[in-house]
């Protein structure tokens, strides 16, 4: 051997008078240090675990968890049985978070880029070099007194209990979410009609139950909550029939599968509401009190929705719609559950109006084992409330396009700052991934490449994901198994319950969670006074529980960091709680400048004040609704200021020349379509949550590529055999996937995953350790070779006019066998 | 002309070595570590393994280098980059091999299990986790430089039980995955300074896990034990 002991040896010599151990080498850390006295720590005592109640977010659902520490290591997860919604179940994403904390390649350190945006050259500094820099940035985006030039664009936000007053306080309404890439067309759809936004389907009391555009058993909001009470439902007797593109898992664990055609799932609620209407089979009561129509204009508008036109259009044959809305109108309880498969479309927003008048007049309207009005747990907030801040850019809420759009355009936003519709000093995305969530990624990413769009790009996250890889500072999140949180969802027992997120182990490495630094910006800003002095996440956890009503009674923080979920055990669920009478206190001015008043003609009680003098124009000023000289709860308005009653005739929709009544409106791109052409849909498997779960190991060993399904009389006109590598191309882009030819899919429409094709996000995800993909194909380890494709390339923006929903499940494409895929 | 080497200064240059290294992997190099290294003693022990500071590091000025060092280090230890996760745990455990595991394993635990028996605690301000090659290098280094201690007191049962604790740790901890890495970061380095100390690393713990094997003195009285012609180089 070339290099001897002795030449080693040398270097020793050399180096032990440089680096002895009282080292002289000054400033030089050491990654150990003495400790006098020393710990006494046998070998072979086992310490004992911890287990420490938190709440998950690998999904959106929320359920209670329990984290099993040893030797300060997150080690396992499980649910957590004091948690109403989810019993103590946890699905297969939940149980690998284990995986999100200790991901080799998550990001521990701020990383600031040198080289170009995106080249992939990064350099380590300190939090207090990034918070130093980001407080300068953002001081002079204030001093120079343009607030709204601060853009604040999240995803999967559970913080707005410091992000709402945070942006408030600095003065920006600039704020962007995620949401009209999911659902939010149906929210604005019930916003219009009841009020809140979200439904619970209490289908653990339900008889028959009606999937539509959706896959509750693999994935959904309030996945888990909801999955386990469709199962008990289905051993207890319920009937289900699904409508679906795809023969998901739901769907062939239901009694009847309708593949039915992309975006005429509303046309047939019609039909159905027709058949109900005509046969006599409603709820009259809950029309002619509770809803703005009455069963005759009902029936007078819906006549024209036959089941044979619905079934022209959706390929459900006109006797089947018949016998369903039958059975849905007399096997009670019943309900619809609906999602992105159903509003994910042009005429998303419509399609569940459609289906809650199908609920409304079924008289399944916040009644047991219906479709029920969310209840949610309620935090006190121990934070001042900064005066709400109105400056925002257009790019992020373009209401002069969307008006109704009130969970905003969240695929147009990079888009439109690239088009120049507001400037952007400085743009700061967390737990977002636009290029790879978002419709068309490549135009994306063109803007967020674009240093005149976008100066400045700070991104928070615990990974590289593609949206990290374009910005200029890389803040190092914590995960959610490292964090604070006041939690509540949707309640599926009806009984509001609240929840705590908090930290089951230490932040690993240098990362620290958003809200931690967000709160330390405030103060640096100086803008901190709504903190209260409070110091940091975990304290305000502290305060705000042992303020909670009801919580308090019980402990207060040392109740709920202990048992990791409350609720009032006593109550039982108040189903119908719209008729509820309002007390005579609720009926007087709570001011002396307040007027209590009623609209003669639509017996919305609402006040007058200083900010609103003259006439109903704000939710805020909602009391209650008066019918037949009583007054009651109603249905409470939610941004919209709807009168109370269930609307299903919406002087809102009128407006803005909207249809008023729910109604069938054709997809137009669908109208022209040529022969070989099909309806690209895309769908969610069961061991992933959107984007964020690939790179736990745990869930992409089990999936890690996806194919595209298509209908063996589609894959055989052209010349496609199962597993043949296709073309699929749009308007803008195409992709090439392997073929699943299978019965179990619509023969006009091809469906693929969309978890996969990342090509950032670690090596999991990728199989590059990104960026510089330095041992592609070598880590044996990582044993899957494929990583499959990310349809959202090939999607174009589609914008539901009305709801400002992305149309997902509108993509018209072609598909042929590729070159590489013959033979 | 050739000087005995006793064992005790043995083991205190195999502890420099260890102790450089260590240096060198913990962190981004700094200023006061770029000029030792570029210090005529070190660079030309260093030169002669082949690894020239002045011609690795170039003639630039530090800052540039520094600069540069930095963004390489980043790239190869913290990600994102070519990425090569400095950490037993993504090398070795039941959930790894070939650089796949997670972070903070059992090896972390039991590193940090190790360092308290000795004594030792993790510095809280190092934020990295606990098996950390930094960690490990300088877990070595401390173990060597008691070595020598015990060596020149005299107890040469004590100087023997180190290096037992040397041996065993290098086969279950250090030894196990650096090799792998070290050739991780070959494939992966843009460097050829990380790559080059990397190398050295790997290079020089196989040859001390050999050293640590050769048949040693047994005597048990005097100061030291004097140079053994089988095992130990004599001439410095
Ligand atoms: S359903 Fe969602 S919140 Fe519940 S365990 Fe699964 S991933 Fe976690």
């Amino acid at each position: 051997m070339e290099l001897t002991r002795r030449t080693f040896l040398k270097l020793g010599a050399a180096g032990a008078a440089t680096f002895a151990i009282n080292g002289s080498l000054s400033g030089a850390a050491r990654a150990m240090e003495l400790k006098l006295g020393g710990k006494d720590i046998s070998r072979l005592t086992r310490k004992e675990r911890q287990a420490i109640p938190s709440t998950c977010m690998q999904c959106v659902t929320a359920c209670g968890i329990i984290g099993y520490v040893e030797d300060d290591r997150l080690v396992k997860l499980e649910g957590n049985p004091e948690a109403s919604n989810n019993r103590g179940r946890m699905c297969a994403r939940g149980q690998a978070g284990v995986n999100q904390v200790y991901d080799p390649d998550r990001i521990l350190y701020p990383m600031r880029r040198v080289g170009q945006r995106g080249e992939g050259k990064w350099k380590r500094i300190t939090w207090d070099e990034a918070l130093n820099e980001i407080t300068a940035k953002l001081k002079a985006v204030r001093d120079g007194g343009k607030p709204e030039e601060f853009v604040f664009h999240y995803g999967r936000n559970r913080m707005s209990w410091i992000l709402d007053p945070f942006m408030n306080a600095f003065g920006s309404a600039s704020v962007g979410n995620h949401t009209s890439i999911c659902e939010a067309s149906k929210f604005v759809a019930q916003q219009s009609m009841w009020g809140p936004y979200q439904d619970v389907n209490d289908v653990a009391n339900a008889k028959y139950i009606l999937v539509m555009g959706c896959n509750p058993l693999e994935a959904h909001t309030v996945h888990n909550a909801l999955c386990q009470r469709v199962i008990d439902a289905r051993a207890a007797g319920a009937r289900m029939v699904t409508f679906d593109v795809r023969l998901s898992n739901t769907a062939a664990r239901s009694d009847r599968w309708y593949p039915i055609k992309p975006g005429t799932d509303g046309l047939v609620a019609l039909a159905m509401a027709n058949v109900i209407i005509q046969n006599g089979l409603y709820d009259e009561e809950f029309i002619e009190t509770w809803t703005n129509v009455t069963v005759d204009e009902l029936k007078e508008h819906l006549a024209q929705f036959t089941t044979e036109m619905a079934a022209r259009e959706s390929g459900v044959p006109a006797a089947d719609i018949e016998k369903i809305a039958v059975e849905f109108a007399t096997i009670k309880p019943s309900t619809v559950i609906s999602y992105r498969g159903m509003v994910s479309h042009y005429n998303g927003m419509m399609n569940e109006r459609c289906v809650m008048l199908l609920e409304a007049i079924a008289g399944n309207i916040d009644v047991k084992g219906g479709r029920c009005l969310k209840r949610t747990g309620k935090w006190a907030n121990p934070f001042g409330s900064p005066k709400e801040a109105k400056a925002k850019i257009g790019a992020v809420d373009p209401k002069k396009d969307y008006p109704l759009a009130a969970h905003k355009v969240a695929q147009e936003v990079l888009p439109r700052i690239g088009k120049g519709e507001g400037k952007v000093q400085v743009y700061w995305t967390y737990c977002i991934n636009p290029p790879y969530v978002m419709p068309d990624g490549n135009r994306q990413m063109e803007v967020l490449k674009d240093e005149k769009a976008i100066p400045f790009h700070v991104c928070s996250d615990a990974y590289y994901s593609e949206n990290a890889a374009l910005a200029d500072l890389i803040l190092p999140d914590a995960t959610y198994l490292e964090r604070y949180d006041p939690e509540t969802s949707p309640s599926f027992t009806i009984v509001p319950f609240i929840q705590v997120r908090q930290a089951i182990t230490n932040p690993l490495g240098e990362s620290r969670p958003t809200q931690d630094v967000l709160m330390e910006l405030a103060r640096r800003l100086g803008i901190g006074d709504f903190l209260n002095g409070i110091k940091d996440s975990a304290e305000y956890l502290r305060k705000a529980a042992d303020a909670t009503e009801g919580l308090k009674d019980v402990g207060g923080w040392e109740y709920i960091r202990k048992v990791g979920a409350w609720y009032d055990k006593g109550k039982k669920p108040d189903y119908k709680s719209y008729a509820k009478e309002l007390k005579p206190e609720d009926l007087k001015p709570k001011s002396k400048d307040e007027r209590i008043v009623v609209d003669g003609k639509t017996g919305t009680v609402y006040k007058l004040d200083k900010d609103h003098p003259d006439k109903y124009e704000s939710d805020k000023q909602y009391v209650g609704i008066r019918i037949g000289g009583k007054y009651y709860k109603g249905f409470k308005p939610y941004k919209f200021p709807i009168s109370g009653k269930f609307e299903i005739r919406s002087a809102l929709m009128a407006k803005y020349g909207f249809p008023e009544l729910p109604t069938y409106i054709p997809i137009p791109t669908h109208q022209s379509m040529k022969p070989d052409e099909l309806i690209l849909t895309t769908f969610k498997v069961n061991v992933h949550t959107q984007s964020r779960t690939q790179n736990c190991k745990w869930l992409t060993e089990i999936h890690n590529d996806n194919a595209v399904w298509i209908n063996p009389v589609t894959a055989a006109k052209r010349g496609v055999a199962d597993g043949d590598l296709v073309k699929v191309t749009s308007k803008v882009g195409s992709m090439e996937v392997r073929a699943r030819v299978t019965e179990g899919i619509h023969p006009g429409v091809v469906a693929v995953s969309f978890h996969s094709g990342h090509w950032q996000y670690g090596r999991y995800c990728s199989g590059k350790k990104a960026p510089a993909g330095v041992g592609d194909g070598e880590d044996r380890h990582v044993w899957w070779k494929n990583f499959g494709v990310l349809p959202n390339l090939i999607i174009p923006v589609a914008t539901d006019p009305i709801g400002g929903g992305q149309a997902y499940m509108d993509t018209v494409v072609t598909v042929d066998k590729t070159q590489a895929g013959r033979g | 002309m050739e000087r005995v080497v006793s064992p005790g200064e043995v083991a205190g240059q195999r502890g420099g070595v260890y102790g450089i290294l260590a240096q060198v992997f913990l962190k981004e190099m700094d200023r006061a570590l770029l000029r030792t290294l570029r210090a005529p003693e070190l660079a030309s022990a260093l030169a002669e393994l082949g690894l020239d500071p002045v011609d690795t590091l170039g003639q630039a000025p530090e800052a540039q280098v520094l600069e540069a060092l930095a963004v390489d280090y980043a790239g190869l230890f913290l990600g994102p980059g070519p990425h090569v996760p400095p950490y037993e745990s993504v090398f070795v455990g039941p959930d790894a091999g070939d650089g796949q595991g997670s972070l903070c394993g059992e090896p972390a635990v039991r590193m940090r299990r190790l360092a308290e028996e000795e004594g030792l605690e993790i510095s809280p301000e190092l934020t990295a986790i606990p098996d950390h090659l930094a960690v490990e290098l300088e877990y070595m280094q401390r173990l060597a430089s008691a070595e020598a201690e015990q060596w020149l007191a005299g107890d040469h049962a004590a100087a023997a039980a180190i290096r037992e604790k040397q041996r065993v740790f290098l086969d279950e901890h250090l030894g196990r995955w650096l090799p792998a890495f070290v050739s991780r970061v070959a494939e992966a380095s843009r460097s050829s300074f990380y790559r080059k100390m990397a190398e050295l690393a790997g290079e020089f713990t196989a040859e001390d896990r050999r050293l640590l094997d050769d048949r040693r003195p047994e005597r048990t009285t005097g100061s030291d034990p004097g140079p053994d012609p089988d095992g130990w180089p004599n001439q410095c």
